[in-house]
């Protein structure tokens, strides 16, 4: 309790000001980063041998906003989660199970990808899971086997690491993770949330953050979804996801640009984070940058590995 | 009471009392003249005096005390005989002088290192609390950032046991480390044993830290109340009879409504702390006393964390907590013969913990039963012999929800990514039981040779555990203010309940061990309270195995170990009215396991330097400044990080462990202080002021969201209180 303590008491003295703020923000973007990655089965059946379906979709959704066009490249791979939640290291590095999908490619511009604003998704990868060596197999195999019947109706995790770079510099560049949950074929699959849609406080799509004031909200097509959740003990419980969004907005943030109008800023959101059905308050900038637009990424995930999200461009370019 | 004269006509006889000035302590066997007839009076146990008849005329009382101030009064004496009452007051001219403990340090053990409580408030920087003075000896490292323990000759917090009259209490210090929860004027002195403790004491690889609870006195009633920017308080003593007396005393701090209203965003419940301590005393006969202890202490915080942003996802929504424990500690103790003695006591109470951490929560009920029992026996004149045992009954209530907490080098898993797990746990009883068997042997009669071999075992049933520890001193008194030490044995420590309970960590774990080895010289110069110096020079050697740590496939395991060496140092020097203290500590402290190569320990201060002095100046003013120099301190930095989609959180990639030293830390703390003494009450102010350099001291890293970038977190910064006290 005392680790945790000094944790909190920590995240107290930042936010009451005792701390300097030279750290960057998470919900700024600015270097190169991956914002998400979504993929279009968060939970996949296994009867003990086989994936199905065997083939995913992985999309990446990236930021290299200051990058100005610069060659990026990628690599991915997979593997069984080596215990992460336990402090295990989040890679495939040295992992048995570690099955290469891509090394070294290209990132190409895409429609969203692209000058000048550099923030958007990239072109979707296939990741075939039946391409994994017969050690993989059998390793992944053993592990479900080997598992209680609670943890295989619950599901074991793969873990797909995506790690983009500047070409020629794998310094520079942004790494994460996206976990596939496996689960008996007895258990209904857990599907990402859809229809992500940022309104403003009357109802309407928002167009435009520059002028005014205003309050931004979110609302899904799906609502939270519910499930079934099976203890130790093999009782099983329903349960329903707890839908939390992410707000990410490109360019410099500055408080201090609230009351000063010569900054250029893309604008200041109240919450990094805000749950389903919340509003998030946004301050909109006084001067806006001239040689590129003003990228909104919002973010929803369910706690159990599905995601969507928005992308909401203002301003100059795609 | 005697006197003499040569005859003369009588007029009037005095009756008085003579008593301590700002006190009223009499003074007994006290020696008064009356000149010039050169009568010559004493005063009896009760320091009450009469004088034969006086002869008419004026005369002068005049006393010369050792330890006071000379007294000199005129006075007249009338015609017609008659009884005339006085009172006179007499000062101490030592107000300000440090009261050391003096005692046989034969007759003690060899690891001890004993503060009187007085000597150790009027330390600066201490803030009139003798527990933080206690920091300043050599082997103690600070404590980095806001920690509220005290840390031994480069072991864990965790290995430091904090006891009051020998029973084990669960914290020493209130939040922070603000205060600790005995209210000072209770306490006689405080007990320090480092490495090399003898057996009456165990569970605890690094020291061991005990207050000594005051003996009442049942002469008056006396008392005191305070207040200064954190909290106020007060206490009194009430002797019922001439046997038995009574005491209590009470604390309660305002700081967290102070920062309340400084720190608009945030607190919802203001940090405070309260603390009540009741003793009640009874001579019952000569050789048996009984004293029976209460100490009560709750600390109360509470936030609301509006945005997490760069922060652990979960570190959000509003923080409360309430800690809180109290203990009844009744004590016999019989003294059968001057070559015997039996000691008994219980630690009887409660401890709780209420957590609210946004969704997730922890409450803790403990209820303990703790025993202590030592006869003393005197065998011959060369062997005295300790039996004893000490041990405690625990039940505990415990629920929760939190998420595992995973930390390598000091640098944690963000909570989002790992494990929650929740638990509703009425435990069965825990029993814990030490034995000891403690002998201190003299070689002859005149031999300069003092051998303390001793034997302890310790049961933990909560873990199907036992160890068998023995121990060595050796003292050899080389003259009589030389002396050569050396001190070692087995010391063992079970794992803390978060870390065997069955539901959230490893119910296989066992005890850890640590083998201690210090050789030592003392030399004592001083020639009174006021006046000498004194030098301490030593080594220690600690080397830890089956410590706990994280472990990926059982949670936990005993798979660390390590190893700590020192070479500290203390040189006191005092020359009325000036004292000169030094303190330094050479050190390494170091831990591996078997997925680490040998690293640098979280808690390595290769040096600390304490530098203390202090003048006593005229009409009651002293002035003392502390300077203190400690190496920086050490954290890991991760060579880069993983983004969890699904947690929305960057997890840290460690790097070697502990491999980056922050910047030393260096203060100066100051401090006045003044006291008033009038007839019967003085009144104390004090003016302390910590960090007079301002200097922003590095106490912990807090790094951006992908742990590419980080910054340090100061330290305080200039802190000036200012506190005033009565006592009466």
């Amino acid at each position: 309790m005392d680790h945790l303590k000094t944790l909190l008491f920590v995240a107290l003295l930042s936010q009451v000001g005792c701390t300097s703020k030279s750290l960057p923000e998470y919900r700024v973007l600015q270097s190169l980063r991956v914002i998400s990655l979504h993929i279009d089965s968060p939970e996949i059946n296994y009867d003990g041998t086989t994936f199905t379906p065997s083939t995913l979709s992985l999309t990446p959704l990236i930021s290299d906003l200051y990058g100005s066009g610069r060659s990026l490249s990628y690599s991915l791979q997979w593997c069984l989660d080596p215990g992460i939640s336990l402090g295990a290291t989040p890679q495939c590095t040295g992992n048995p199970t570690l099955t290469q999908v891509a090394t070294g490619q290209t990132v190409s511009t895409t429609a969203t990808f692209a000058s000048p604003n550099y923030t958007g998704y990239l072109s979707s990868i296939s990741v075939n899971l039946s391409a994994a060596s017969t050690t993989a197999f059998s390793l992944i195999s053993e592990k479900f086997l080997n598992s209680s019947l609670p943890e295989q109706y619950d599901g074991l995790a793969l873990i797909l690491v995506f790690n983009v770079y500047v070409t020629g510099s794998p310094s520079i560049g942004d790494t994460a993770f996206k976990r596939v949950v496996f689960s008996t074929t007895a258990k209904t699959k857990n599907a990402n949330p859809t229809g992500l849609v940022v309104q403003d406080g009357t109802g309407t799509t928002i167009s435009d953050l520059v002028n005014g004031a205003g309050y931004l909200a979110y609302l899904p097509t799906t609502a939270a979804e519910t499930y079934s959740w099976m203890d130790s003990l093999g009782n099983l419980s329903s349960l329903t996801e707890t839908l939390v969004s992410t707000w990410f907005l490109t360019g410099p943030e500055d408080p201090t640009c609230a009351n000063d109008t010569s900054c250029t800023t893309d604008g200041l959101f109240g919450a990094t984070r805000t749950n389903y059905g919340s509003y998030n308050y946004f301050t909109a900038p006084n001067t806006i940058p001239t040689n590129r637009g003003r990228v909104l990424v919002v973010v929803t995930r369910d706690n159990r590995g599905g995601n969507t999200s928005a992308r909401y461009v203002f301003g100059t370019g795609p | 009471m005697c006197f003499f004269y040569e005859g003369v006509s009588f007029a009037s006889i005095f009756d008085g009392t003579l008593y301590v000035k700002g006190s009223r302590d009499t003074l007994p066997n006290a020696t008064l003249y009356l000149l010039p007839q050169k009568i010559k009076i004493t005063t009896d146990e009760k320091g009450h005096f009469s004088t034969p008849p006086l002869p008419e005329g004026d005369f002068k009382w005049v006393a010369n005390i050792s330890g006071f101030n000379k007294f000199e009064r005129q006075d007249h004496s009338v015609a017609g005989e008659e009884i005339l009452q006085r009172k006179f007051f007499i000062q101490q001219n030592a107000d300000f002088v440090y009261e050391t403990t003096i005692t046989s340090k034969e007759n003690q053990d060899t690891a001890l290192t004993q503060l009187s409580t007085k000597e150790a408030q009027g330390m600066p920087g201490a803030g009139l609390d003798p527990v933080k003075a206690v920091q300043n000896l050599p082997g103690i490292n600070r404590t980095p950032g806001f920690g509220s323990q005290v840390i031994i000759q480069g072991s864990a917090p965790q290995d430091t046991k904090y006891s009051i009259d020998g029973q084990e209490i669960p914290i020493i210090f209130h939040f922070a480390g603000l205060s600790s929860v005995l209210i000072p004027e209770f306490s006689s002195s405080i007990d320090y044993l480092a490495a090399g403790y003898q057996a009456n004491y165990g569970r605890a690889m690094g020291g061991v830290i005990n207050l000594n609870t005051i003996d009442l006195e049942s002469k008056r009633t006396k008392g005191m109340a305070f207040v200064d920017i954190f909290n106020s308080g007060g206490a009194v003593e009430v002797p019922l009879d001439d046997h038995q007396s009574i005491a209590a005393g009470v604390r309660a701090s305002y700081v967290g409504e102070v920062l309340k209203a400084v720190i608009k965003n945030g607190l919802t419940v203001a940090p405070n702390f309260d603390d009540l301590t009741v003793i009640y005393q009874n001579q019952i006969r000569n050789d048996l006393k009984l004293k029976i202890v209460s100490i009560g202490s709750i600390d109360t915080l509470g936030f609301v964390i509006n945005d997490a942003g760069n922060s652990d996802p979960v570190i959000n929504g509003s923080f409360s907590e309430k800690t809180g424990f109290f203990r009844i500690f009744p004590e016999l103790t019989w003294t059968q013969s001057q070559a015997s003695k039996t000691t008994a006591s219980l630690g009887i109470g409660r401890d709780f913990v209420n957590t609210q951490i946004g969704s997730d929560y922890f409450n803790l009920r403990s209820s303990v039963i703790g025993y202590r029992a030592d006869q003393e026996v005197h065998l011959n004149s060369l062997w005295k012999l300790n039996v004893g045992a000490d041990g405690s009954f625990r039940w505990s209530d415990v629920q929760f929800q939190l998420p595992e907490f995973i930390s390598q080098g000091g640098v944690t898993d963000p909570l989002a990514t790992t494990q929650t797990k929740t638990a509703s746990i009425l435990g069965a009883p825990e029993h814990i039981v030490g034995l000891y068997w403690s002998n201190q042997l003299k070689l002859s009669e005149n031999s300069p040779w003092t051998l303390y071999p001793g034997l302890r075992f310790d049961d933990y049933t909560m873990i199907h555990d036992a160890s068998l520890s023995p121990r060595l001193s050796i003292r050899y008194q080389y003259t009589p203010t030389l002396a050569f030490i050396t001190a070692g044995g087995l010391y063992t420590e079970p794992p803390e309940p978060q870390y065997y309970s069955p539901s959230y960590g490893n119910p296989n774990l066992k005890h850890s061990t640590a083998y201690h080895l210090t050789i030592k010289a003392e030399k004592d110069l001083s020639e009174s309270v006021s006046k000498g110096s004194s030098l301490y020079s030593g080594v220690f050697a600690r080397w830890f195995n089956h410590l706990v740590i994280s472990d990926p496939t059982v949670i936990w395991s005993n798979g660390g170990s390590g190893r700590a060496i020192g070479f500290e140092n203390s040189f006191t020097y005092k020359f009325s009215p000036w004292s000169i203290y030094l303190a330094y500590t050479l050190s390494r402290s170091i831990r591996w396991d078997a997925n680490h190569a040998e690293y640098l320990y979280q808690y390595d201060q290769p040096q600390l330097l304490t530098i203390i002095g202090s003048v006593d100046l005229p009409r009651n003013w002293k002035i003392s400044s502390r300077f203190r120099y400690v190496s920086g301190t050490l954290s890991t930095i991760p060579v880069g990080s993983a983004l969890d989609t699904d947690h929305d959180v960057y997890i840290p990639i460690n790097g070697a462990l502990y491999q980056n030293r922050l910047d030393p830390f260096i203060m100066l703390d100051l401090r006045l202080d003044k006291k008033w003494v009038y007839d019967v009450w003085t009144l104390s102010m004090y003016i302390d002021i910590q960090n007079i350099l301002n200097r922003q001291n590095p106490e912990g890293i807090q790094f951006g969201y992908n742990y590419q970038t980080n910054q340090t977190i100061p330290g305080i910064p200039i802190l000036p209180t200012v506190g005033l006290k009565g006592e009466f």
